[in-house]
């Protein structure tokens, strides 16, 4: 069995549950940054990552994935580069509750293009009556030809973070036997 | 009950007096800034006029963050002060554990600073604003 280590890394706005994802699904005790967050404007979560968290995940076929995530907030943007190099993929998390959200997908879709083209993205804060509001996702990645997997996902639910993660590792299988073939 | 996490105006502007009265006091010091430690700057004090300190506020507090992560991840315990070495100055960071609102600071100097100096007066000026009295922080 040969074992690979992977890198992916969890983008997004402040409050998706970048952090929280992590915790959801790592099999270590996850490294954090976090400090008391003073900008209750922005969001009223008590802590926020203002470095990197850092958690490891084992699957079931021996594949080993570093997860690390990052600060939300822009003025910690020079982070995002930093823990990019060598990502396999990118999750990027969207916080469905906020006014700006389509402009949130936007601003972190462009950012974190740049540095991997393997990215997914989760739609959080999202209530079991509301998946049908993935429909503005949709629409805004059609009208602005982005074609990547979409989820609504509970950030705190393993299976729902997971199934990112695996969508992330299918893309890359798929491109490393297309370029064999 | 959030608001209480915002920094009062009055503990910033008593501390941005103690900046001053610390950059005036150790000779060798460009530029000396406290943050909140999610990295907003709250008080700066600076001989130099530097443009970006909204970000070095943000670094500032990632760089600490990092360091406590990988000193408790090796096991060790209070790491209160980072000084990095640079070719044209030092640079000085510390936490400022204020009880209500922990804090960040980071001094800029030149490189033949008296370190011993140095230190002692920025320890001292960290302690002050560690226990800053909760009449300013509330």
């Amino acid at each position: 069995m040969i074992l690979q280590q992977y890198k992916i890394v969890f983008g997004g706005t402040m409050g998706a549950g970048k952090s929280a994802a992590i915790q959801a699904l790592s099999d270590i005790p996850v490294v954090t940054t976090e400090a008391v967050n003073t900008d209750t404007a922005a969001h009223h979560k008590f802590l926020t990552t203002v470095g990197i968290d850092y958690g490891e995940i084992s699957l079931e076929d021996g594949t080993q994935i570093g997860l690390y995530g990052t600060p939300g907030q822009d003025r910690f943007d020079f982070m995002w580069s930093i823990v990019c190099k060598g990502a396999m993929g990118i999750v990027i998390l969207i916080d469905h509750s906020q006014a700006d959200r389509l402009k949130d997908l936007e601003f972190y879709l462009k950012a974190f293009e740049q540095y991997g083209s393997n990215v997914v993205v989760g739609i959080t804060h999202l209530d079991q009556e509301d998946q049908h509001k993935l429909k503005i996702y949709r629409d805004w990645m059609q009208i602005h030809q982005k074609q990547f997997p979409l989820f609504a996902v509970d950030a705190r639910e393993q299976d729902d973070v997971l199934l990112m993660i695996e969508t992330l590792i299918t893309t890359i299988e798929m491109q490393a036997e297309s370029a064999v073939a | 009950m959030n608001s209480s996490r915002e920094i009062p105006q009055a503990l910033i502007e008593s501390a941005h007096i103690e900046l001053q009265r610390f950059l005036n006091t150790v000779t060798g010091i460009d530029f000396v800034m406290l943050c909140s430690s999610d990295g907003f700057e709250l008080a700066l004090a600076s001989k130099k006029n530097i443009d970006n300190t909204g970000k070095i506020a943000a670094v500032s507090s990632s760089i600490l963050a990092m360091v406590n992560a990988f000193i408790t991840e090796i096991q060790l315990l209070g790491c209160q002060t980072i000084t990095l070495d640079a070719d044209n100055g030092k640079v000085f960071l510390t936490a400022v554990h204020h009880p209500q609102h922990p804090m960040v600071m980071v001094a800029v100097t030149h490189t033949d600073i008296l370190m011993g100096q140095m230190l002692y007066y920025y320890k001292e000026l960290s302690a002050r604003l560690s226990s800053a009295p909760l009449s300013l922080a509330s």
